[in-house]
């Protein structure tokens, strides 16, 4: 069997994230899922810190990237991850409903990996998350996590 | 012989007398002559000796200071001047070089009425050559220096009122892009904020038709497949909503375009969608126009598909496509033979969202017009049509061939 490895979800919307889990189960990769629901978790869960503090380090296969969320937005998050030499290397894949060219603009020039509207569709939606879990969690190889 | 040379004297002195006498009438003449000349002079003239007395003057003159001739001859001329130093200045320089072009003073008259005036002086010389005073010669700028101010004048209110009118730009060019922005804002809400619950409405119906399917009547599985419908139409006109909102606030790239290659690129893929269909297209030769490619492509692919799915119930659909020149402008025109429109509600047809024939009959949100109208408009030209019901339409649209807009 292919070894699964965890993808970070920042959604903050809770439907998104349930019919995300949704799509996810019915292509078998929930269960490596991690949700946090805005921006400032999202770094939190990267650097292990506030209630995150005792989670066993290690960066996840994937982040999966809303947009618009309270606090701390995905630009800002994907920014911090490019900007930092531990996290860098982390795909991003941004999932969400704004076709703005200013953010596919934005999150190219910051290194997105990829950038995915979410169909409304729900059909589409569980492809297309199909797609992004089987193609970044388990076909993609990724690079040795550098030492800190 | 003395009394003959005599009378030769007499004739003589009889003669010299009578051409003595003619040369003083002619000299009279003469004088007679120049003194009118001098006083017909609408210009003040003076002469000045060389201690700057005044020792003649015209009627000018008279006009110009108030002052009769008798008080004004003997008198120092730079009394007559608002600044005596000045004219003193002028007087001198002109015994100096023998002559000043164009000095200018002001003349105060008995009145104090100022008259402004330029000077012309030359010096005047005796037999001997001697300079013993100055002719001069003044011009009444009173008029060119009041139109001269008048047009300042003018002119410093036209620049306060273009300042203004420039201020008033700024400030509209502001409230614009405030409004822009205002504007983006909202496509952005629009575009995340609207399309989530819609996902989530098709996620939990999807969701709720696949695990539950044999649990529901077939009453629910009917109302479910309603509210899918509902949410996937709802999803089309955001993005229609979205795409027009888009056509006003893009850029502009405005271009010199053939015509015929737009429209040609646009007839293949409408083409390819409709093989079924038998279409005879009546296309006329079309000219180069300016404008923004992707938009005038746009507004082709509304207009011919619009014609093919209005002719769809026809046996044979013949679109004609056809261009005229009017001066000033190319008038672009769509001629179909469907199903047309009463022409009451013309004015509806390029609105947003409006429509004039029922959805079950023939698909659409109504933008496609919409985003014609505002095209057209954004390329400072027209839409318009004409339609009579069953009998067809034609689609009108101008644009300018000046590239000012």
């Amino acid at each position: 069997m292919v070894e699964l490895r965890t993808i970070l979800l920042a959604e903050d919307n809770p439907k998104d994230v349930e019919l995300t889990l949704e799509a996810m189960s019915e292509n078998n990769l929930a269960n490596h899922i991690f949700v946090v629901k805005d921006g400032v978790e999202a770094m939190e869960f990267l650097h292990c810190e506030g209630k995150y503090e005792l989670r066993k380090t290690g960066n996840p296969a994937l982040v999966l990237l809303d947009i618009k969320m309270p606090r701390m937005d995905g630009i800002e998050v994907l920014r911090n991850i490019r900007s930092d030499a531990a996290l860098k290397r982390i795909p991003v894949v941004v999932l969400t409903s704004s076709r703005e060219e200013n953010d596919l603009i934005n999150t190219y020039e910051l290194g997105v990996n990829a950038y995915v509207l979410k169909p409304v569709d729900f059909k589409q939606f569980v492809e297309a998350v199909k797609q992004i879990g089987s193609f970044w969690a388990v076909l993609n190889e990724i690079p040795p996590e550098r030492n800190q | 012989m003395k009394k003959g040379n005599k009378s030769e004297d007499t004739t003589l002195h009889q003669k010299t007398e009578v051409t003595l006498q003619d040369s003083e009438e002619n000299l009279r003449n003469a004088y007679h002559y120049t003194r009118s000349l001098i006083e017909a002079s609408l210009d003040p003239l003076v002469t000045i000796n060389a201690e700057g007395k005044i020792t003649d003057v015209n009627l000018a003159t008279e006009k110009a200071t108030g002052f009769p001739r008798n008080t004004l001859i003997g008198t120092d001329f730079s009394d007559y001047f608002t600044e005596p130093e000045k004219a003193r200045i002028g007087f001198q320089k002109t015994f100096e070089n023998g002559s000043v072009i164009d000095y200018p003073l002001s003349i105060r008259h008995t009145s104090n009425k100022i008259i402004d005036v330029v000077y012309n002086a030359n010096v005047y010389r005796n037999e001997q050559g001697k300079v013993i005073g100055v002719f001069a010669a003044a011009r009444d700028i009173t008029e060119r220096n009041r139109v001269r101010e008048k047009r300042t004048s003018e002119l410093i209110i036209a620049n306060k009122e273009l300042a203004f009118q420039n201020e008033e730009k700024q400030k509209l060019t502001d409230e614009l892009i405030l409004a822009n922005k205002e504007l983006e804002t909202f496509s952005y809400s629009v575009s995340h904020d609207l399309r989530a619950p819609l996902r989530h409405i098709n996620g939990y119906v999807d969701l709720l038709l696949s695990r539950f399917y044999d649990s529901l009547p077939e009453k629910g599985r009917h109302y479910l497949d309603n509210i899918a419908d509902s949410s996937r139409k709802m999803g089309t006109l955001i993005d229609d909503l979205l795409q027009f909102s888009r056509i006003g606030r893009q850029e502009k790239r405005l271009v010199d375009l053939d015509m015929n290659i737009i429209v040609h690129e646009v007839l293949v893929s409408i083409k390819q969608d409709n093989q079924e269909r038998n279409i005879e297209w009546r296309i006329a030769r079309l000219p180069q126009v300016y404008g923004d490619k992707a938009l005038l492509h746009l507004v082709w692919t509304n207009l011919l598909s619009n014609a093919v799915k209005f002719t769809r119930a026809r046996e044979k659909t013949i679109i004609e496509i056809n261009v005229l020149d009017e001066n000033d402008a190319f008038i672009f025109s769509i001629h179909d033979n469907g199903v047309g429109f009463d022409m009451q509600y013309a004015q509806k047809l390029f609105g947003v969202f409006q429509r004039l024939h029922p959805t079950d009959e023939f698909e659409g949100t109504g933008i496609g017009l919409a985003n014609v109208h505002h095209i057209i408009l954004r390329h400072g030209g027209r839409t318009w049509a004409e339609a009579e019901p069953d009998k067809g339409a034609t689609f009108y649209f101008s644009l300018p061939k000046n590239k000012e807009y």
